[in-house]
């Protein structure tokens, strides 16, 4: 089994930018913690970042009928991109948007996802932990279906 | 066990709530969502007051009334009915009223309600709510929602 997180841009500069808003944690503190989850669980835990919206779109294209599962922080492409929206639908595997903050508490220009109607789920506002929690929830219960809700 | 504890509400229809999207996980029943949130809260040292209502005003008032009672609070508020737009905004001045407490306030929908079709209303825009919001997950969310507010308590000690 595996899992890709997706993240978009200026998620490299997590730990530095905003602080107040998105942590002190770095994307390579995070991945460190996700994929030591996911190694618990027997589950691969690939984490990628760029700022371009065509490479995301193309992991997202290369995940379908070989990824189990993505979750994926579009950042500030959530909010404009139909191309992101259109591979996503392409996808056949279990989706899970997320967020570090919560945008729909933030400018209303945020408040507008194209990439919520193509996932099967939203998690938003959990700060940084809210990868872990992903993780951790992806492994043990949507990818392992046979096992009770808790 | 700690003294941390947690209010969680269930509004109007929970079970035609669970009939969008809330069995995709396997089936489930508004008693066993509680038994579930119970079980999750005892895991973690959490006292949990579960609640579910089907009159909106009720649903309210146990918000503006006895979030302060509580170290967080999650919400479901359903909102389904036909007169869920007039809900919505009243649901929303509800817990603008309540953001100055600062409390953790995580809203839960157990269907995806930005797919096309669904009848649910959105996220709350209240830029003072110190609000996380989780949707499409079924009964997992509620558990997710449990963890990250026994985490955001954890860390604040």
């Amino acid at each position: 089994m595996k899992i890709s997180v997706i993240n978009g841009p200026n998620l490299n500069l997590l730990g530095t930018r905003e602080p107040e808003i998105y942590g002190y944690d770095t994307l390579a503190d995070i991945s460190g913690k996700c994929e030591k989850i996911g190694k618990a669980a027997g589950i691969d835990v690939v984490f990628m970042q760029s700022n371009h919206e065509g490479q995301l779109v193309t992991w997202i294209q290369e995940a379908i009928n070989k990824v189990d599962a993505i979750i994926i922080n579009a950042a500030a492409y959530t909010h404009t991109s139909v191309a992101i929206h259109d591979a996503l639908r392409a996808y056949t595997g279990f989706t899970l948007e997320l967020h570090i903050s919560n945008p729909h508490l933030r400018e209303p220009f945020r408040h507008i996802s194209y990439v919520s109607p193509a996932v099967d789920s939203v998690v938003a506002g959990l700060g940084v932990k809210g990868y872990e929690y992903a993780v951790t929830l992806l492994s043990t219960i949507v990818l392992a279906p046979t096992k009770s809700p808790d | 066990m700690k003294n941390q504890s947690l209010l969680i509400i269930s509004g109007p229809g929970l079970a035609d709530c669970i009939d969008f999207e809330g069995n995709k996980y396997g089936e489930i029943s508004p008693g066993q969502i509680e038994q579930v949130c119970l079980a999750k809260g005892e895991a973690l040292g959490l006292a949990v007051d579960f609640r579910q209502t089907d009159d909106i005003e009720t649903l309210f008032k146990w918000i503006e009334r006895d979030i302060g009672k509580f170290d967080g609070l999650i919400i479901n508020p359903c909102l389904n009915s036909q007169a869920a737009l007039m809900d919505f905004e009243a649901y929303q001045t509800t817990i603008e009223r309540v953001a100055p407490l600062k409390k953790p306030v995580i809203e839960v929908y157990l269907g995806n309600v930005f797919l096309p079709g669904s009848r649910l209303a959105g996220p709350v825009k209240v830029p003072q709510a110190e609000a996380g919001f989780i949707c499409g997950l079924g009964v997992h969310g509620y558990t997710l929602a449990i963890q990250a507010i026994e985490g955001r308590i954890s860390d604040a000690q």
